[in-house]
């Protein structure tokens, strides 16, 4: 039994590493623009984390819309370029989505979507610790104390938002 | 001739999902090795759908379909890479070459030969650095048909790959066809609805009316040079 289990977790890692390869010559065909795209966005996240959680008060509405905006947009630009192809500039074209380019390959809709996933958190991973540290700092150093909200907030639209939103952009994409 | 079964389909029932009210019923056959099966009836009889239930992730039926005595979705990673499939729908990288198509996404099955796909490339006469969307569409046909025998699949699929396309092509076609089966190690099930493609090229015949399967028969071809 627990060899069966180990075959097929070595089958489901080579499986993701064969995603890996075929997303590493999709981006190099789609990936130069979209790429632009969540570096503006995450700088402007780290501008508003500089804000210290102590100082949005419950009417700061653009500072909350655009928050939630920004947190929103990040997986949706992380993911564009594995999601979708260029093909739809072909007068031809049929599909852009790249799981309908896919799915009738052997390629298991669940590894590409984990593989996929894995893009976000290893983006949002590096974003959080830096949106955090500057909303630590700025807390400190305006307020003299750093508290656990601090954090959460930092966590809470850094990470756990762009990879809920991810999660369900890979979910409806098909 | 080989009469070891490739493929059978065993009671299988469309399961209705939502407001999808469509599925096909009473599905039952079996499929020899070395042999073309046709897969006929009017459009929206369901011949599109059977290839669906198939091909698709999620076991949208009842009952059971086999392919080299294995149950097709106990392990559809398996069963996606035994198979060809050929459609009149292209769901390649259009802004791509062959080549490049076959580089991108031949590294998805475990067995897929290269140098076997440019080699049915230069016999059909197809050059692999021309890209998708400039081929014809009879072209692309050929292209999808030398992708899907580089990775020797058990079964090829076949969703209307000749309609709309000459006589001159159709013969081509089925040569092709005839001489990756000539081993009988797989099969070909291919839906269509030419009459002259059914009396001259098809081995079976099954027919689909309104989502039922209604018969499976023999079928004598007469190959009129046909034959690679």
């Amino acid at each position: 039994m627990k060899q069966e289990d180990n075959k097929k977790e070595m089958m489901e890692k080579q499986q993701r590493n064969v995603i890996r390869e075929f997303d590493k010559e999709l981006f190099t065909y789609t990936g130069q623009v979209a790429w632009f795209m969540p570096g503006i966005i995450s700088f402007l996240l780290i501008c508003l984390m500089a804000i210290p959680f102590q100082e949005v008060g419950p009417g700061d509405y653009i500072i909350w819309v655009s928050g939630c905006n920004f947190s929103a947009w990040i997986s949706y630009f992380v993911l564009q370029p594995y999601l979708y192809t260029t093909d739809t500039l072909s007068p031809r074209n049929t599909t852009s989505v790249t799981y309908n380019k896919l799915r009738y390959l052997p390629v298991s809709r669940k590894q590409y979507n984990r593989v996929r996933l894995g893009y976000v958190i290893r983006y949002v991973w590096k974003l959080t610790l830096i949106g955090l540290t500057v909303q630590c700092l700025s807390a400190f150093l305006t307020t003299g104390t750093v508290t656990v909200w601090n954090v959460l907030y930092g966590i809470g639209i850094l990470f756990v938002a762009p990879l809920l939103i991810g999660w369900l952009q890979l979910m409806i994409n098909r | 001739m080989n009469t070891d079964i490739i493929f059978s389909a065993s009671q299988v029932n469309g399961r209705t999902r939502g407001r999808r009210r469509f599925r096909l019923t009473d599905i039952s056959f079996a499929l020899p090795a070395g042999y073309i099966m046709g897969l006929i009836g009017k459009n929206g009889a369901g011949k599109t759908t059977f290839f669906d239930y198939i091909m698709n992730e999620t076991r949208r039926y009842t009952g059971e379909m086999c392919l080299d005595g294995r149950d097709i979705h106990e392990d559809h990673l398996w069963t996606l890479d035994q198979i060809g499939f050929v459609s009149e729908k292209n769901e390649f990288m259009e802004l791509r070459t062959a080549e490049q198509n076959a580089q991108l996404l031949g590294g998805f099955y475990s067995d897929f030969d290269m140098a076997l796909f440019e080699e049915m490339l230069e016999q059909m006469e197809i050059s692999g650095k021309k890209t998708l969307g400039k081929m014809s569409r009879g072209e692309l046909m050929k292209f999808q048909l030398a992708f899907a025998a580089a990775h020797r699949p058990k079964l090829y699929l076949m969703d209307e790959a000749t309609a709309g396309m000459d006589p001159v092509f159709r013969i081509d076609f089925y040569r092709l066809l005839r001489r990756f089966i000539q081993d009988e190690s797989c099969s070909v099930i291919l839906s269509t609805h030419l009459e002259e493609e059914i009396e001259k090229q098809l081995d079976y015949v099954g027919m689909l009316e309104s989502g039922r399967f209604i018969s499976f028969r023999e079928n004598t071809p007469e190959r009129g040079g046909v034959q690679g």
